[in-house]
């Protein structure tokens, strides 16, 4: 059965997440969780380094939220600790096309 | 069309009260329990939950309700859902969600026809005349059609076509050379089935059904649109006066044409 | 710099934890994270022959975003919902991205199941295939179906492809199912094709009529433009025909419900109106018209043993004669008021209307026509039978004062019509049957004297059927979905493609009903994918330039066609007799000989810039080495520039300018475009005190030709007692291909209905909603009834639309053509609708 949750937000509403991820990596599993990483939709390494801490974004995408997405991260085989940096939301309908100056 | 699955669903009372069981044990769902009840006594439904047709006025509809779910069960399009505990519509009783399905306006009603105590009104038997709720064209911002678009998706998919749903045409100033085709529902036609919330293709509709005690404003009561009364009565109101009009100097109108245009310029 | 929201976003969150994690982001890391802002690009909508202009937006080699260009002439920045979805209709999911040939251990099996190969293999078999029949049956063993929706250069490239590579002339489009019967009435009545007119007409014209064309669903933004005129010009009057009540019927003020194929009736009874009432323009009749009457009683375009044909007296014969202004009014005089009204159903006072509105001197006339036309037993003759009443009034070449055929594909102008890629034509309205004009063509094209065969070739539903009789082997299916298109598809189309004699590949992007049946489907690169052109029903020609790169190994038919010449040697294809009169061919490729003529592979491969600066992508010309588009485009030009041209009035601009201009319309001389033709100050070929000129003819005169009522192929009978009408919708472009791929324009039409009179439904104890099975002679299928709605149908008529491959219609129809045209009629069968 379906119901209406109290308090859910229309989809105008519903936030898009954007999270920072330092994952720390076993030294011999780096190439590994790379590569695993690289094929997550939504999942992108920026920088790592020399002791095997990884610096990733994950975004929400349509099959997975950023939470459930760390989730999995934490739990792949070679992943020995990861800590959520950053986050930030935002409603959707402003990530497409609305551009900002940097 | 929405297809109609092979197996209906069949929801029992048993069925339901253990769902409700299961749904108690969450403890944080107490709170909003609470809130259903509260909402319960004022007989009010959220926005976006729909009573199927030929409901009572919700205070009545509440109590005539015996939540036994046979209009579910016999709704062909799987429209008809009961709500959950924890939800905001009142437990166990039917409503649904027109953006997800809406209702497609069956010719022998067979919620109705289902409903054993009456929740569900027995003397609606043509459902054009079900007040389901009123569609409402709530963002004149986003929808396409204000802005001089052709997408009237919603007027084309209105099984109440050019009556609940016209097309207002004016002028777009922009262009200059094309018009601007409004969609207008006509609260007296519409049935609220919702067809058109479901079809609206932005990502949010900007078309929604809403309960009439949302959708509707109203005139005040020591004012009438003169030209309605007029159209009403087929005359003046005031003709027996005979009120003259006399001719203006210097000036007669261009004769109409049949269609009410007028004859080009000739000198 | 620019970036959006979502990339500002990120690039907060990775230098929030790099901090964290104590490194600097690489300068890489942050471009990666920072990507550039859109590029827009003008373009021109996917759909219809409206021809929307529209701004593409493109990011990091995807587009984005798109919206109308509120520059275009024809729809100042508006779309209608197709067009506001067309930034997704290239990436649907089942998206074809290798070529798929059906196998059995591990080689190609005719009973098979698709299995991915690579280029080589599939165009190996391919060759293979074709060369297999082009030695047991000569060059009518081939044959290519095309397409109103491939790019000008496409249809060019294939028209060399067919009819000078291959010598066959089996090379058709689909625009042969949509505006064959149009180009038909063209040539005969003004020897030159395409409307005088354009869309100005629609802010020109005091009176609107339709005439078998739903606008408002089928060319929204021009019903929007003529919309308004209606709704700002004093006394302006929209008159609208049709065999049911559209959403067009909204707006008229003269609403005409006729019974199928009266239309013929209808027109000629205004034409004797017009007589009668001495209403007619005896000064432009008397300088600019031929006065002629067509051979009668000439089929219905099937199969010569099927029984209607039997009875036939002058079976497909096209011939007209001179006669006088008195024989044709004499013609005509049979056509009354009440015989109109009998026949056609339409009450008197309406058909007057409608003819006062012809017959007034004072008021200007637009009429407008798509299939309801078109596709007709009697399509050229009930075109005619108009400009019958336009030119009895001198009503034609000015502004307001238009018969205007609308088109229902992006280009079926500019490709299928203007660069030869029906069965009988070359480009430039020439055609293979006259000699000139072959000889003409091979010049240009640098080929020896015979190159082209003299007959013409199959046509779309000739095609099929020279397929399913196994005289037709080797066939190339390219931007179309005939499969779900053509008429009777259990008795022709599919016996077709499965006969096992034959080898058929399709080219599309998308795994569509017609790949599905084939045996090789190639994966195709669509829309902005490649460099393109499109010419519009107004005669404009708009171009665009290649955006983004196809996905995977899709490579557009232009490549497809190119490379697959590379298969053949000349000596393989041509006999030793033509090529001893061109000996310096001899050992080269089909490809060499057609593509590198030096026309063609005249203009080196340059970097394709904007004013802007950006730089765009032309994986054609990368992959051939020179500027392909500009080449074939130039070579064409020839056509209509060359010192000795045999046609006037096709004058084409040189390449760049299109691509700085949204949109040209021809005759292009001196830099100036054409409004409209045939009369003087607006056309450049009419001179000075000619006043009006059809220089299409030898003589400079139109002719009206009468041409008489005559039934439609199959009417309802006792067991199919209903006619069935077939067309489409405004939220599905043809066989929903493409919008059906977008998930919002499915669900608002999701799934194909029958439109239904509730009496007809409650006779047959049908409820709205309920599935029914409708049949007919040939086939059935399941679909709901539908009593409301967009469509509201009289008593005895179902309309179904064609867009759901769930619900092949087209199983339904009959291959009853136009003998003339050999145009389908989809509008009448007889059908019978039952409950499932």
């Amino acid at each position: 059965m379906k119901a209406t949750l109290p308090g859910a937000l229309s989809s105008a509403e519903k936030p898009f997440n954007v999270c920072g991820l330092l994952a720390h990596v076993a030294a011999g599993k780096r190439e590994e969780v790379r590569a695993q990483l690289n094929a997550f939709e939504g999942v992108e390494v920026h920088a790592e380094t020399e002791d095997g801490r990884l610096v990733i974004t994950i975004e929400d995408t349509e099959e997975m939220l950023c939470a459930d997405r760390i989730t999995i991260i934490d739990r792949l085989p070679g992943v020995m600790n990861s800590s959520l940096v950053y986050h930030q939301f935002e409603s959707q309908d402003k990530l497409e096309l609305e551009e900002v100056s940097s | 069309m929405t297809q109609t699955k092979a197996k209906q669903k069949t929801v029992s009372r048993r069925d339901f009260l253990g769902n409700a069981a299961k749904g108690a044990c969450g403890v944080g769902l107490i709170s909003l329990a609470l809130g259903a009840a509260v909402r319960e006594a004022e007989g009010k439904l959220p926005a976006d939950a729909i009573r199927p047709p030929g409901a009572l006025a919700e205070k009545d509809f509440l109590s005539a309700c015996v939540r036994c779910g046979l209009c579910v069960r016999d709704c062909p399009y799987d429209t008809l859902d009961l709500a959950d505990l924890g939800t905001e519509t009142v437990t166990g009783t039917p409503y649904f969600n027109a953006r997800k399905i809406p209702c497609e306006m069956c010719e022998d009603i067979p919620c109705v026809v289902a409903c054993p105590t009456g929740a569900l009104d027995k003397s609606l038997t043509n459902i054009d005349d079900a007040r389901m709720g009123i569609a409402v064209l709530v963002d004149h911002e986003n929808c396409l059609n204000f802005n001089g678009l052709r997408c009237d998706v919603c007027y084309r998919v209105c099984p109440l076509i050019d009556e609940a749903i016209t097309l207002e045409r004016s002028a777009n100033e922009r262009t200059g050379k094309h018009a601007v085709f409004i969609p207008t529902v006509h609260g007296d036609k519409c049935t609220g089935c919702g067809k058109c919330e479901q079809a609206c293709v932005l990502p949010d509709t900007a078309i929604r059904v809403l309960p009439e005690r949302l959708a509707r404003g109203k005139l005040g009561e020591h004012y009438r649109l003169g030209w309605e009364e007029k159209r009403k009565l087929g005359k003046s109101l005031i003709e027996g006066q005979h009120i003259i009009d006399l001719p203006d100097r210097g000036y007669s109108a261009p004769a109409q044409t049949d269609t009410g245009g007028y004859k080009g310029f000739k000198p | 710099m620019k970036l959006t929201r979502r990339d500002f976003m990120k690039a907060n969150a990775a230098a929030a934890t790099a901090a964290v994690a104590g490194v600097s982001l690489t300068a890489k890391a942050a471009d990666a994270a920072v990507p550039g802002a859109i590029r827009w690009d003008k373009g021109v909508c996917r759909f219809c022959g409206t021809g929307c202009g529209v701004l593409i937006g493109t990011r990091e080699g995807k587009i984005v975003a798109t919206q109308g260009d509120p520059d275009a002439p024809v729809n100042k920045g508006l779309n209608c919902i197709k067009g506001y979805f067309l930034s997704k209709i290239m990436y649907g999911q089942d998206r074809l991205t290798q070529p798929l040939l059906r196998k059995k251990d591990g080689k190609f099996h005719k009973e098979g199941d698709f299995e991915p190969v690579s280029w080589d293999e599939a165009f190996d078999v391919m060759a293979e295939k074709w060369k297999e029949a082009l030695k047991k049956k000569g060059p009518t063993s081939v044959g290519m179906f095309g397409s109103g929706q491939w790019t000008v250069f496409e249809g060019y490239t294939a028209s060399k492809l067919m009819k000078a590579g291959f010598r066959s002339n089996n090379l058709d489009p689909n625009a042969r199912h949509c505006m064959a019967s149009a180009v038909g009435a063209f040539m005969r009545t003004f020897g030159i094709d395409e409307p005088m007119g354009c869309y100005d007409d629609l802010e020109h014209a005091d009176t609107f009529v339709l005439w078998g064309a739903n606008m408002a669903e089928m060319h929204p933004i021009l019903w929007s433009r003529m919309t308004n005129t209606r709704l700002t010009k004093p006394g302006c009057e929209v008159h609208v025909l049709s065999t049911y009540e559209h959403r067009c019927f909204d707006l008229a003020d003269n609403g005409m419900v006729f019974h199928p194929q009266t239309d013929l009736a209808i027109l000629n009874y205004i034409a004797n109106y017009i007589i009668e009432n001495k209403a007619y323009n005896q000064d432009f009749i008397g300088k600019h018209v031929n006065f002629n009457a067509t051979t009668t009683d000439i089929g219905y375009g099937l199969r010569p043993e099927h029984p209607l044909e039997q009875a036939v007296a002058n079976p497909g014969k096209g011939k007209f004669d001179k006669i006088s202004f008195e024989e044709y009014a004499k013609s005509v005089s049979d056509y009354t008021l009440e015989y109109a009204s009998k026949l056609s159903g339409v009450p008197q006072d309406k058909l007057l209307k409608l003819a006062q509105a012809y017959a007034d001197p004072d008021r200007k006339v637009a009429s407008y026509w798509t299939m309801g036309f078109n596709q007709h037993t009697r399509g050229v003759w009930v075109n005619s039978l108009l400009y019958n009443v336009h030119l009895l009034m001198g009503k034609i070449s000015e502004p307001g004062n238009s018969p205007f055929s609308l088109t229902g594909q992006p280009s079926a102008c500019g490709t299928a019509r203007e660069v030869g890629t029906f069965s009988h034509r070359l480009p430039a309205d020439l055609v293979v049957g006259k000699e000139e004009h072959r000889k003409f063509a091979e010049k240009i094209w640098k080929l020896p004297d015979g190159t082209i065969p003299p007959k013409p070739g199959y046509h779309a539903v000739l095609q099929h059927r020279m397929l399913k009789d196994g005289k037709l082997n080797a066939y190339w299916v390219q931007c179309n979905n005939n499969m779900q298109a053509a008429p009777n598809m259990n008795e022709e189309g599919y016996p077709g493609y499965r006969n096992p004699e034959n080898f058929i590949a399709v080219s599309d992007p998308y795994p569509t009903v017609t790949a599905l049946s084939a045996d090789l489907i190639l994966p195709t690169a669509m829309w902005m994918e490649k460099e393109g052109a499109y010419g519009n029903a107004e005669r404009r020609t708009q171009f665009w330039r290649q955006q983004v790169s196809a996905p995977g190994e899709a490579k557009s038919d232009m490549w497809q066609m190119m490379e697959f010449a590379k298969r053949f040697k000349i000596e393989e294809v041509w006999p030793e007799e033509l090529l001893a009169k061109m000996p310096e061919h001899r050992g080269k490729t089909m490809y060499e000989v057609l593509y590198e003529n030096g026309n063609v592979n005249a203009y080196p491969l340059e970097k394709i810039t904007d004013d802007a600066g950006n730089v765009y992508d032309n994986d054609e010309s990368e992959h051939f080495g020179f500027y392909v588009q500009k080449g074939l485009f130039e070579e064409y030009r020839m056509f209509n520039t060359k010192g000795d041209i045999l046609k006037k009035g096709h004058e084409m601009a040189p390449f760049e300018v299109y691509h700085k201009a949204r949109g040209i319309r021809w005759p292009v001389i001196d830099g100036k475009e054409t409004l409209w033709r045939f009369r003087e100050g607006y056309d450049p070929h009419v001179k000075a005190g000619e006043d009006v000129k059809f220089y299409g003819h030898k003589d400079g005169r139109a002719n009206i030709i009468f041409a008489p009522y005559e039934p439609a192929a199959e009417s309802p009978d006792q067991e199919y007692d209903l006619w069935l009408c077939t067309g489409r919708v405004l939220e599905h472009w043809h066989s929903g291909s493409m919008t059906r791929r977008v998930p919002e324009l499915h669900k608002s039409f999701p799934h194909a209905v029958i439109y239904m009179n509730p009496a007809d439904a409650k006779k047959r104890g049908l409820r709205r909603g309920e599935e029914v099975n409708v049949s007919s002679r040939r086939g059935e299928i399941k679909v709901r009834v539908e009593t409301r709605g967009r469509n509201r149908v009289p008593e005895g008529l179902v309309f179904i639309p064609w867009f759901d491959e769930g619900a092949l219609v087209n199983k339904l129809t009959l291959d009853a053509t136009d003998p003339l045209s050999k145009e389908t009629d989809y509008k009448k069968c007889a059908c019978k609708v039952m409950k499932a």
